[in-house]
């Protein structure tokens, strides 16, 4: 499935069934827009799942939490993830339920080793009940609560305790290293490249100066392309997911979105095969900062 | 470092306490203006969510009056669906069970209203799998899932939010539902009569005949050819509009077919 994809969300579904752009290899999915709901939205992922390989993305397990993990929502979940064939389910490394109260953000868990220990307990758990592997994907954080480890050694240790994948958002990664300081390639660097399954990538707000908030509202920034081909030249092609959930533009500005990054995910290709051409196109590869 | 119970504890209580405690954030370290950022976009996810949910009530209570409202709701009575678009109704379980102060007397009828079209656009499809036959008189009738019956004090949905006149005291029998074709969502205000019978069809435990029987005294009419002629074209028009879809193929609820 490696290739551009792009989440639906309701205000798309016309236009993407209408005029999609050829490079389009498959589409995500919330599952928590259709579990339990029928009308327009059951309609539109029957219409979409009948053109396009579809995969879920999660908004809600709060693999973090200190709450049991649903298992009545799971049991749906299993159910759904079979109906479209989602070759595997993810969900964010955060916390939302907490004593039962949903807070419908994605707060960030402490990088301590017992807090690892408890996210990959919990995925190895939810890998179980849904019958499916499972990737986590690395969140926005606006706030470090306590940290005995970096991000990078939080998430390898999740991945080897729990046998998940990583599900890599690399707008996320630029938006923390800015919010925080860091060198978003370091932070790369430090992640377990040969573990992501999927790329995310989306636009955010760097319109205040205190903070970049991570809104999927606008355009991709060249920073993220940038670290998008860093990280495909790393990994060799991948789906890569775009994500846009609000202040849509015209739908000719996504295509041309999915088209450069089509062409990234097409050149990490050739990479992959040797061209030593793609190689010098690629805007990331000079620099020993770069590597990894 | 707290623990990670306490951890989550205290982002849960900075986020949705009415206002924020110190200890909490205290509790949580490091720069207290990025756990207040939180705080704010936990808030606004909620205030956008039941603004867009409650259209009518937003602009029939007003922004401030509403925005309190919601304030309370999230501090005495959290929501705790893990599906954003399930909060509508447990605010609308908040707000009908509340008392306010200073409401207008239209507003509870203006939530049950926003929240019923809301519902209707969410609920499920008919199940496929239901033994459902053509409509008959000597079997139970059967809606669609995607409906629901109101019966107002206020005629709240002909109330235009641009006008300055608030809605008028005129009691309104409604049906809401989601046409099958469309998607949309439609509402049909019914006559009393009408509105008994969708009643006792909703019921599901009465044969059609009953139902008609039952609708007509409960209505005060005389079943004469004019109630049926009414009756008959009422029905037509429900089965068009995918609202009515049959008869249940056995008699009883419980009956297995």
């Amino acid at each position: 499935m490696a290739g551009v994809g792009i989440g639906l969300r309701a205000p798309l579904v016309d236009d993407l069934l209408d005029a999609p752009p050829s490079e389009l290899r498959f589409v995500e999915v919330a599952p928590e827009n259709y579990i339990a709901r029928g009308g327009r939205y059951s309609a539109d992922l029957r219409r979409v799942a009948a053109r396009w390989p579809v995969v879920a993305h999660g908004l809600s397990m709060s693999l973090g939490g200190v709450d049991p993990l649903d298992r009545g929502y799971l049991g749906r979940l299993r159910a759904f993830l079979r109906d479209i064939g989602s070759p595997w389910h993810s969900d964010h490394l955060s916390f939302g339920v907490v004593g039962g109260v949903a807070l419908h953000e994605l707060c960030p868990i402490p990088f301590t080793r017992a807090a690892a220990e408890h996210v990959a307990a919990r995925v190895r758990e939810a890998q179980d009940l849904l019958g499916l592997p499972m990737a986590v994907e690395n969140i926005t954080y606006y706030a470090t609560p306590g940290a005995e480890m970096d991000e990078g050694d939080f998430i390898g240790e999740v991945l080897r305790s729990s046998g998940c994948k990583l599900l890599l958002d690399v707008n996320n990664v630029h938006v923390n290293a800015k919010n925080h300081g860091f060198d978003a390639l370091s932070v790369l660097s430090k992640l377990p490249l040969a573990e992501v399954v999927q790329i995310h990538i989306a636009g955010h707000d760097a319109s205040d100066p205190e903070l970049t908030i991570d809104t999927h509202a606008e355009a991709i920034s060249d920073d993220v392309y940038s670290l998008l081909e860093w990280t495909l030249a790393r990994t060799g092609p991948l789906p890569v997911l775009l994500e846009r959930d609000d202040d849509f533009p015209p739908w000719s500005e996504l295509c041309d979105e999915v088209r450069r990054l089509d062409g990234i995910v097409q050149r990490a290709g050739s990479l992959e095969n040797g061209d030593e051409r793609a190689v010098e196109s690629s805007s990331m590869r000079d620099g020993a900062a770069c590597r990894p | 470092m707290p623990s990670l119970s306490d951890y989550e504890s205290h982002v849960r209580q900075l986020c949705l306490a009415r206002a924020p405690d110190p200890r909490d954030v205290d509790a949580l370290g490091g720069e207290s203006w990025r756990w207040l950022r939180y705080r704010r976009m936990v808030r606004r996810r909620f205030e956008e969510t039941l603004e867009h949910q409650f259209p009518r009530s937003f602009a029939g209570i007003g922004e401030e009056t509403f925005g309190a409202i919601v304030e309370r709701f999230l501090a005495a009575s959290p929501p705790r669906s893990a599906v954003l678009r399930d909060v509508g109704g447990e605010f609308a379980d908040f707000f009908l069970r509340a008392t306010f102060f200073a409401l207008p007397p239209y507003a509870r009828d203006l939530v049950r209203l926003d929240w019923a079209e809301r519902a209707v656009g969410y609920e499920l499809d008919d199940d496929a799998s239901d033994r459902i036959v053509e409509l008959v008189m000597d079997r139970p009738a059967v809606l669609c899932r995607a409906h629901r019956l109101l019966r107002l004090v206020h005629a709240v949905h002909r109330w235009d939010s641009n006008a300055e006149a608030p809605p008028r005291a005129e009691p309104a029998a409604l049906c809401i539902y989601r046409e099958r074709d469309t998607h949309e969502v439609r509402v049909l205000k019914m006559s009393g009569a009408g509105m008994a019978l969708l009643e006792e069809i909703a019921l599901g435990e009465r044969t059609l005949v009953d139902a008609i029987r039952t609708a007509a005294e409960r209505s005060d009419g005389t079943l004469d050819l004019d109630f049926a002629r009414a009756t008959g074209a009422l029905l037509v028009e429900l089965t068009s509009r995918g609202l009515l879809l049959g008869s249940r193929a056995s008699v009883s609820k419980d009956e297995s077919p």
